[in-house]
């Protein structure tokens, strides 16, 4: 039996004035549900910045911009793999990509849990309060 | 009175029924609701009495988006009961039956890849889920990824089949495989039993030893 994979980022925490984030991950696979216009594509795009530096570089982003989304996923180890609007671009195959491949970890903006190795850790929105925003456990 | 309400209606329901039976000597009323919707619907038009109690036998995976819907409802339901309504905190009927420590020895299952894949999924349950990520073993995993829209359920309901498959101990059916309740081996044939022959004949000692065994028994103990 092998060992649980150790986490790619417990946490994420960076400014964006006025706003601070402060992410906090317990699962390999994290879905970050809720209402449309909750933040959820501004988040993704603060990512596309923070990648660029050496602490976050091993964040990859995706979204319906990305070309050939399941060979582009195959080729990432050890990443952070962030997937935006995933319930639109989110196939069987790539489904199946996510739960055996062990070594990435995956914040996916999605509302149906359905085919993926989750856990009740798994399921967060984000909340905001002063300025702060955070993941929340879904209820 | 006692009720237990269950979304199972074959051998899931004759299993509860066995177990009210043997274990509650009938003091229970076992009914089943058809799905995990029919629960949701009878419970909504439930007039609770002073003493009447309900536990619901509910199907609970983190991993399938309408029962965490409908798991979420029925949570609120039990929640504003007072305590009436008691949720049993289990997977489903099947994983009672997959890690029943004498299955393999009883079924005499001779399906040795199963039988591994068996172990390592039962090692890797937490939480009402799989973790995948506790298996290490590639024909294992090899299984799981067989699956073409991956879940706990589906899983377990799997693998049980596979190590059931002799009829006499299947719980497939409208009702569970008479090996499990009856003296054994009952059989037409008798010289060509296929289980593996317990070391205990009596049918309800069986199921006694199923009653007892720690998942079934985990959720007993809330009744």
């Amino acid at each position: 039996m092998k060992g649980e994979k150790q986490m790619i980022y417990k946490n994420i925490a960076f400014k964006a004035d006025p706003f601070s984030y402060d992410l906090t991950f317990d699962d390999r696979i994290t879905l970050v549900g809720g209402d449309s216009a909750t933040g959820k594509t501004v988040l993704y795009e603060m990512l596309e910045d923070l990648r660029l530096t050496d602490k976050y570089k091993a964040i990859k982003l995706f979204n319906y911009k990305s070309d050939n989304l399941l060979e582009s996923m195959k080729q990432c180890k050890d990443k952070f793999i962030v997937m935006d609007n995933a319930d639109i671009l989110m196939d069987d195959a790539i489904r199946q990509f996510i739960n055996f491949e062990f070594s990435n970890q995956y914040m996916l903006f999605l509302r149906n849990c359905d085919g993926l190795n989750v856990s009740d850790k798994s399921f967060k929105v984000l909340k905001f309060e002063q300025n702060r925003i955070t993941l929340e456990e879904e209820l | 009175m006692k009720y237990l309400w269950t979304e199972d209606t074959g051998a899931g329901l004759h299993f509860w029924k066995l177990v009210n039976q043997l274990f509650y000597d009938g003091a229970l009323t076992v009914e089943s609701k058809g799905s995990n919707q029919g629960l949701l619907n009878a419970l909504s038009n439930l007039e609770v009495q002073e003493d009447d109690t309900y536990y619901i036998a509910f199907d609970q995976v983190v991993d399938n988006q309408d029962i965490r819907n409908k798991y979420r409802l029925l949570k609120s339901m039990a929640d504003k009961s007072e305590g009436k309504v008691i949720i049993l905190d289990m997977i489903c009927f099947e994983y009672f039956i997959l890690a029943f420590d004498k299955l393999v020895p009883w079924t005499g299952t001779g399906k040795t890849d199963k039988i591994k894949i068996r172990e390592d999924i039962l090692a890797a349950v937490e939480d009402h889920r799989i973790n995948l990520s506790k298996i290490g073993d590639a024909k294992t995993l090899q299984f799981l990824a067989g699956f073409k829209r991956y879940s706990t359920e589906r899983v377990m309901k799997s693998l049980v089949g596979e190590l059931t498959e002799n009829e006499k101990w299947s719980v497939k059916g409208s009702l569970m495989g008479e090996c499990w309740y009856r003296d054994c081996c009952v059989s037409e044939y008798p010289e060509s039993l296929r289980c593996g022959r317990p070391e205990v004949e009596a049918g309800n000692e069986k199921f006694w030893m199923l009653m007892q065994s720690e998942k079934v028994q985990r959720v007993l103990e809330n009744i």
